[in-house]
């Protein structure tokens, strides 16, 4: 019994490894081959051609990577400030119309964002934001923000309104309160909204090429021609790159937030204490995106 | 709604309004005539039907967009399955399937091309197993080719693990005891898994399965990396008809993209619906 189970796992942990790492392994390979024809299963000729590129274009690059940093952080700012009155009130108060309101708003994950992205493209070049970076955040947000009102709205709802009344029973006035009390037992959500918005931002090629028109610069826009081009070993490392990004926000993220939530409430570990499961992508909502309770 | 309510959700209506209502309402008015909003009727809808190559492009899409989030609905619920019960050790080293989730895309799209091309090393292996060339040959229409395994390959791997994801916060909440007395009570794992799994994974998976079936129904990035020519899938040929057709190609295009815009929301309005009955009748037995 007990080595049919561990043989059992042993199964398990191949077919992951080859799933999820095998693929950036063969693109690693890529990246360093010079030659690798068909019959081939492994590169015949190596070079360092990939890495030499990027070198060259260091300039290019980092400029384009700084750009995409730097609107998709506006865009995960100007979420935060248009969702965060919004989620308060859709998570604490019950009025007619909630429901409705609620589903309006996170209607922008479910439409596909061509559908909207095409008439707004049509007004943005009327009102001068086509091709320009206020565009480009805008058009983002418009698509990204239903994440972190969904994260706030399910903050919101495990704070207990009391804390604040509490608060203000003491005497502290609604900056205190917020900067005190409301902000850091938000944090866990804000958080979590934040990370999905900044990779939605950082990862569209679509929204960008069509509102930026090529004149704002973006990772994947830098990208895209190798990735389409057929160059490989260029686009291969280039691919790399573009993979150590999001891993590496993750990675610290992970570390912040377990650190935050060791010193806090174990609700949040598993319900049989396995896999400490605080990664902030789990925590946009159990409801899932979709507002609807099921 | 008392004053306050309304001054807090003010500035998001206001957003909204003016970023994706804007957006549909303006795919609306081209569609009802030409980019002046000269309206001469339903003519560009009328035409949509009288265009062969739309209405293919549609039902193209209906297929890659149905196959692709069945596929990750699957592959995610029975992952996320065996990683509940797996040792410790599998679970940790599980995390490795958050990986596709944060990927971009095109990236995803890049990796599939590199993997799949006639000459790649999938290809190279397969041939160097002795599979023969019946299957080797196989590879030479897996990617840009109409039955569009590339495009579908390249949904599945970007977003079954993000229905794993969603179903293990679910199966999280499952006690082991339930499956330990599924056990004693003679179920095998397969049993186990159509009687204690899927009915609790049930309503996340059909949730994911609407975000997942209505974003390839609209994504641009995988089939303008992986798609064939023809035929095309319905966003690239409303992104092409807008932008390389002629003028009058315009409100034909709005057109599609407002049947586009109309079919995602009636779609979630029916399954909200469905979902809401389904749940109701649960509840009353």
């Amino acid at each position: 019994m007990i080595r049919l189970r561990s043989l059992r796992s042993v199964a398990v942990l191949l077919l992951l490894l080859v799933v999820f790492v095998g693929p950036i392994l063969i693109v690693l390979l890529n990246a360093l081959a010079a030659r690798w024809a068909y019959p081939a299963v492994l590169p015949e000729e190596w070079s360092l051609r990939g890495v030499r590129f990027v070198l060259r274009n260091a300039r290019d690059l980092i400029s384009s990577i700084l750009s995409s940093f730097m609107y998709s952080i506006t865009v995960v700012v100007l979420s935060f400030i248009v969702c965060i009155a919004p989620a308060r009130v859709l998570a604490r108060d019950r009025f007619p119309g909630r429901r409705i309101l609620e589903a309006l708003f996170l209607s922008p994950v479910l439409i596909p964002a061509i559908t909207y992205g095409m008439g707004i493209h049509f007004l943005f070049i009327r009102l001068g934001l086509a091709n320009r970076t206020v565009g480009v955040v805008l058009v983002l947000t418009a698509a990204s923000y239903p994440y972190m009102l969904r994260a706030l709205i399910a903050g919101f709802e495990q704070i207990h309104r009391d804390y604040e009344t509490c608060a203000s029973n003491l005497g502290a006035g609604w900056l205190r309160r917020t900067m005190l009390v409301t902000i850091p037992m938000l944090l866990p959500a804000i958080v979590a909204g934040s990370t999905v918005v900044f990779l939605v931002a950082f990862s569209d090629y679509f929204l960008v090429f069509l509102i930026g028109g090529g004149a704002v610069r973006s990772f994947t826009g830098f990208l895209f021609p190798f990735l389409s081009a057929g160059d490989r070993t260029i686009g291969s490392t280039l691919t790399l790159l573009f993979v150590l990004i999001p891993i590496m926000l993750f990675v610290v993220l992970e570390l912040t937030v377990r650190r935050f939530y060791a010193t806090d409430s174990p609700r949040y570990n598993g319900s049989d204490g396995s896999q400490t499961d605080s990664s902030p992508v789990d925590r946009v909502g159990p409801g899932g995106p979709l507002g609807t309770a099921p | 709604m008392n004053r306050r309510i309304l001054i807090s959700v003010l500035p998001l209506v206001l957003f909204y309004g003016l970023t994706v209502g804007a957006g549909l309402v303006l795919a609306l008015l081209q569609s009802l005539g030409p980019a002046g909003f000269a309206a001469d009727g339903v003519s560009a809808y009328g035409e949509l039907l009288e265009r062969p190559e739309i209405g293919r492009s549609i039902l193209y899409t209906l297929y890659i967009a149905g196959a692709s989030a069945i596929l990750s609905v699957i592959l995610g619920a029975l992952l996320a399955w065996t990683l509940r019960w797996a040792s410790a050790p599998v679970r940790t080293a599980g995390i490795v399937f958050h990986l596709p989730i944060i990927l971009p895309h095109i990236v995803v799209g890049f990796v599939v091309m590199v993997l799949l091309a006639p000459t790649g090393p999938v290809s190279a292996l397969v041939a160097r197993l002795g599979f023969g060339s019946a299957v080797s040959d196989a590879f030479a229409w897996m990617l840009y080719s109409p039955a569009g395994i590339g495009m579908i390959l390249a949904y599945v791997y970007k977003e079954f693990p993000f229905v794993t994801l969603m179903a293990l916060g679910v199966l999280r909440l499952v006690p082991e005891r339930m499956v330990v007395t599924a056990r004693m009570l003679g179920a095998g794992p397969v049993r186990r898994f159509f009687a204690v799994g899927v009915p609790t994974m049930r309503p996340i998976l059909s949730q994911v399965f609407i975000i997942l079936f209505l974003y390839a129904l609209g994504g641009f990035e995988i089939p303008w990396l992986l798609g064939s020519s023809r035929p095309q899938m319905i966003p690239i040929t409303i992104y092409s008809l807008y932008f390389q057709g002629s003028l009058e190609d315009r409100p034909v295009a709005m057109a599609a993209l407002s049947v586009l815009a109309l079919f995602s929301i009636v779609f979630v309005a029916l399954y909200a619906h469905a979902a809401d009955r389904i749940s109701h009748r649960e509840r009353a037995v």
